[in-house]
């Protein structure tokens, strides 16, 4: 029983780590990107083929995991200086399909559908409550670090452009440079929290990074609280604990799946209407 | 805007608070590492006697797609098992104990197989499991299950990395390497065949099917002129047909993971009068399938693992099925996943509850006998099996040859 | 050249049937401002409803008039259920409109498949008994001439609808300025309402005939939802003429990209044909520059 929560754990401090990178981006700047799903699969991607077809070292694929997101994360906030809003969104979203669909058809590389196996991760990391310290460890410090970010002058200048970008600019705000610095950010931690995730399962494939995953992250974030790292955390480990305790309820397997869904996109709808802010957020969602 | 950075004592204390809730949550994690001791899942293994049923109810794992796009391949497997199981448990169960079946989604991805897995083995305690019906979530858990020492059966998981999954790691699907190979031959051989036009889904099915046709066809001596893939969920294959009738090869292989896909294509490759050859593999094999899209599918050549539906075991099944149930979209799905259920009980029955008797059993288990014709597994856990070619024609599926490898 | 010929009439087709979807999802964010992306469900609802009435004894036109009325009483009980009470906590502005709307899209294909189950419904018609016809070196199936048919006359009655008749107007007044249309008695309410009743019933309208073209399963709605979205973004979000044209434009690209290259990754071409066409026109194809 305790493999089954351990596991749990390990898994929410992963995605803990996406989402808070997530709301840095989405929460703090403003900038709804769509992306996040395929930005911790270029981290994930990039760590597995770097280890298995490379045979980088753990560290060197592990830092160049976090690069690989960062930069693609920050050429897309550069074309926010052009394309807004919802078709800044659209344009978001469409990366996140580009990185499934090269995943899935540069074969030489990736194997295609059939995924990467064997996923190394460090010996001394091979027991699973080691993992899982390592993970929560993880979490903590990309929360301290992107704590003191968003705490920052720079931070502050986020929130600025958030709320008022006509403001920012009037008081010399380069809002350009500050979305792509955070969009930045973002991508450093999911990329993190995407080799994280193929550390940790060992085997990925495509369909681990589609659009089902990047709903997921919207919920975690929005019901956590825009704003709030530490809603990030919370929103997560609240709705991952919800998907395994509807597993624990007697219900038909032909419905369960459907079920499952329609609970989690209630929580989110209702959290948006009656309840903008998340658990504890500090920005509203509008 | 308002102010000079009044934080510095607060923002102190406050990474303080945190950071003592992180020493104490790490602490309170190892404290509890500590404690949980030695319960862990794995059965010793017991060379004299049989071990026994525990609790005299035998719990069966399922792990399965039953949401997304591949639910309908969990839909028609589950149903196989729960009617083998309800047959079993009304004859009386295994060893006199009654199945209980444990459902989990595996979502046919890695991070669904390995969650469902989770909570198998380490909250249900099951020793037993069939799943999954993908590939991508079978390898999701198959190193959580070797390491309990947890036996699991796939129906349909077909991609090649199965067969180093482990020596816990069963399927009564062969492995995607030979159809394709079997295609290609016989094209080349059969239909004289020189150019070929290769249509097929991006999923880890379907890749490797397109591989081993694609290499088995050119070692031959045959040319691959089209070679195009299309993502799950396409509808419009304007590009691919178009590029097809381009060229006007002699035999088409097309190779979806869901009939309606299937048909779809073969649909606009039909309404652009592309007249070559249309080869396919199995999943637009059912009779029903072919039954309600006679009209486009005439003509069509299928390449499946032999299943013989009238042969009495089959026979029976199919019609357990479809008392209950609509026909199902893949029979032969269906009566694997009826089959790993009997060959499970069967195992328990001759060796007890325990999963190393039980995988040397199955390794090496020949010419077993049931819903879906003869079974023979190979050292790595790999079922045996022959191919049937047939063609469709005025509305039936003629056989036309059988090839075993 | 023939096979050009053809790549251009078959990227016409899918471009009418994804502009009819596109047209509406469009209309209806021009009049009440929200991200409808549960548009798509309402699309594929349609196609299920229409099956239900075809097997049901409906008879074509009874199950496809059965299938636009439920389509409309959906697109209407959505923004009852969701957008109006949004509404009424703050003004509607982009990501949490489009963020319930995602959360209704989601249930609607759930609902869809805990009733219709994860099989794939094809429909079988006596449409496709009907042979192709050849014209000159084009082959023309009688699905495609029947998306046509019906895609054109919805564009020109929808087009004025919106210029010449009071209720069109009226609509066009909300989508201009709200407040002014409410100061010169336009229940911007009712408008509201009435949009989402007439281009959902549009939108059923495309999923009956996406119904008829491919088939059915509940995953499409998501593919609905991203097709309609992405045309209308880059024909200018608003507006009808840009939404036909995008359809066009990115459909016949992407076909061409994957005609000349590899089709597998069409998804590529049609990013890049998105990101290049937002990128130097942001606003899209006939958009305004709207704040």
């Amino acid at each position: 029983m305790e493999a089954y929560f351990i596991y749990f754990l390990t898994l929410a401090a992963i995605f803990a780590i996406g989402t808070m990178a997530y709301n840095v981006s989405a929460g703090y700047t403003g900038l709804f990107t769509l992306a996040q799903a395929g930005l911790l699969g270029v981290g994930a991607y990039t760590y597995a083929l770097l280890t298995i077809n490379l045979h980088w070292t753990f560290v060197t694929a592990l830092a160049a995991a976090l690069v690989v997101p960062a930069i693609a994360n920050g050429i897309l906030a550069y074309a926010s200086k052009k394309i807004r809003g919802d078709a800044f969104a659209i344009l978001t979203l469409w990366f996140g399909f580009v990185v499934v669909t090269l995943f899935l058809n540069w074969r030489g590389a990736t194997r295609g559908a059939l995924g990467l196996n064997g996923i190394p991760r460090p010996e001394f990391l091979d027991d699973t409550f080691l993992f899982l310290l390592f993970a929560v460890l993880l979490t903590a410090l990309s929360y301290i670090v992107l704590r003191r970010i968003v705490s920052s002058p720079f931070g502050r200048a986020l929130g600025a452009v958030r709320d008022d970008e006509v403001a920012a600019v009037a008081l010399g705000k380069d809002v350009t440079r500050l979305r792509v610095t955070s969009a930045v950010v973002n991508g450093v931690f999911a990329g993190l929290a995407g080799a994280l995730l193929a550390m940790f399962l060992g085997y990925i494939n495509p369909t681990l990074f589609d659009i089902t995953l990047l709903v997921q992250f919207i919920g975690y974030m929005v019901v956590g609280g825009l704003g709030s790292l530490e809603g990030s955390i919370l929103g997560t480990v609240l709705l991952l604990a919800v998907r395994e305790a509807i597993r624990f309820v007697p219900l038909d397997p032909e419905l369960v799946g459907a079920i499952r869904e329609i609970i989690f996109a209630s929580i989110l709808g209702l959290v948006i209407l009656y309840r903008p802010r998340g658990l504890i957020g500090k920005v509203e969602l509008e | 805007m308002q102010n000079q950075p009044s934080s510095p004592p607060a923002k102190k204390g406050g990474a303080g608070v945190w950071f003592l809730i992180l020493v104490l949550v790490v602490a309170g994690l190892i404290y509890w590492n500590q404690q949980k001791g030695g319960e862990d899942n794995v059965v010793p293994t017991n060379t004299e006697t049989k071990t026994e049923i525990p609790g005299g109810v035998l719990k069966l794992g399922v792990i399965m797609p039953l949401s997304g796009d591949a639910a309908i391949y969990g839909d028609n497997e589950l149903k196989g098992v729960q009617i083998a199981v309800s047959e079993i448990n009304a004859a009386g169960g295994v060893d006199g104990a009654q199945i209980e079946l444990v459902v989990e989604d595996g979502k046919c991805n890695p991070e669904g197989g390995a969650a469902a897995g989770n909570k198998l083995v380490n909250v249900d305690m099951v020793k037993f499991i069939i799943g999954g019906a993908c590939s991508g979530e079978t390898l999701g858990f198959t190193t959580l299950t070797g390491e309990n020492q947890v036996l699991s059966i796939s129906p349909s998981a077909t991609s090649p990395a199965i067969t180093d999954a482990g020596a816990y790691v069963f399927r009564t699907a062969p492995s995607d390497a030979l159809a394709g190979s079997i295609a290609a031959n016989y094209a080349f051989t059969d239909l004289g065949a020189k150019t070929a036009a290769i249509i097929y889904e991006t999923t880890d099915y379907a890749q490797g099917l397109e591989k081993t046709f694609k290499d088995t066809f050119t070692a031959l001596g045959g040319e691959v002129v089209i070679d195009e893939g299309f993502a799950t969920g396409d509808k419009d294959f304007t590009a691919q047909v178009l590029k097809t009738k381009n060229k006007m090869p002699d035999v088409v292989y097309v190779v979806p993971q869901s009939p309606a896909t299937g048909i779809l294509v073969i649909k606009q490759l039909k309404s652009t009068n592309v007249t070559s050859a249309l080869l396919t593999a199995e999943v637009l094999a059912s009779d029903t399938v072919l039954a309600d899209n006679e009209v486009f599918l005439d003509g069509l050549t299928v390449i499946e693992p032999f299943y013989d539906q009238t042969a009495a075991k089959a026979a029976a099944f199919l019609a357990s099925y479809k008392a209950e149930n609509a026909d199902p979209e893949f029979p032969f799905f269906a009566a694997s996943a009826y089959s790993d259920v009997y060959l499970l009980a069967e195992a328990i029955e001759a060796v007890g509850y325990d999963t190393t008797k039980g995988a040397a059993y199955l390794t090496g288990l020949k010419n077993w006998s049931g819903a879906l014709g003869t079974i023979s597994f190979d050292a790595n856990g790999d079922v045996l099996t022959s191919y049937a070619i047939k063609k469709a024609d005025g509305g039936v599926y003629d056989q036309v040859k059988v090839v075993t490898p | 050249m023939d096979i050009y010929l053809q790549i251009a009439w078959n990227s016409l087709t899918i471009a009418a049937l994804i502009a009819m979807m596109a047209a509406s999802f469009t209309l209806i964010y021009s009049v009440t401002r929200v991200v409808h992306v549960a548009h798509g469900g309402v699309v594929l609802a349609s196609g299920y409803f229409f099956y239900f009435g075809w097997t049901h004894g409906f008879g074509f036109v009874g199950a496809a008039a059965l299938a636009v009325i439920l389509a409309a009483i959906l697109g209407v009980a959505i923004n009852a259920l969701v957008y109006e009470p949004l509404r009424r906590r703050r003004p509607l502005t982009g990501t949490a409109g489009m963020l319930a709307s995602v959360a209704a899209l989601i249930v609607i294909q759930n609902l869809l498949l805990a009733v219709w189950s994860s099989h794939t419904i094809v429909l079988h018609t006596p449409l496709e008994r009907v042979a192709s016809w050849a014209v000159g070196p084009l082959v023309v199936t009688p699905v495609s001439v029947l998306i046509l048919s019906v895609a054109i006359p919805v564009f020109v009655f929808c087009a004025l609808l919106m210029r010449f008749t009071k209720v069109g107007r009226a609509m066009r007044a909300v989508s201009d300025h709200e407040e002014m249309a409410e100061v010169v008695g336009i229940n911007s309410k009712r408008i509201r309402m009435m949009s989402f009743a007439f281009f959902s019933a549009i939108g059923g309208l495309a999923g009956v005939l996406a119904a008829l073209f491919y088939n059915l399963q509940p995953p499409y709605a998501v593919g609905f939802a991203v097709d309609a979205f992405s045309t209308a973004i880059v024909g200018g979000i608003g507006s009808l003429g840009g939404t036909v044209v995008a359809a066009i434009f990115i459909n016949t690209l992407t076909n061409l990209g994957g005609f000349w290259m590899t089709a597998g990754i069409k998804t590529l071409f049609a990013f890049v044909v998105v990101f290049l066409f937002l990128l130097l026109r942001p606003q899209g194809i006939f958009g305004k520059k709207r704040r």
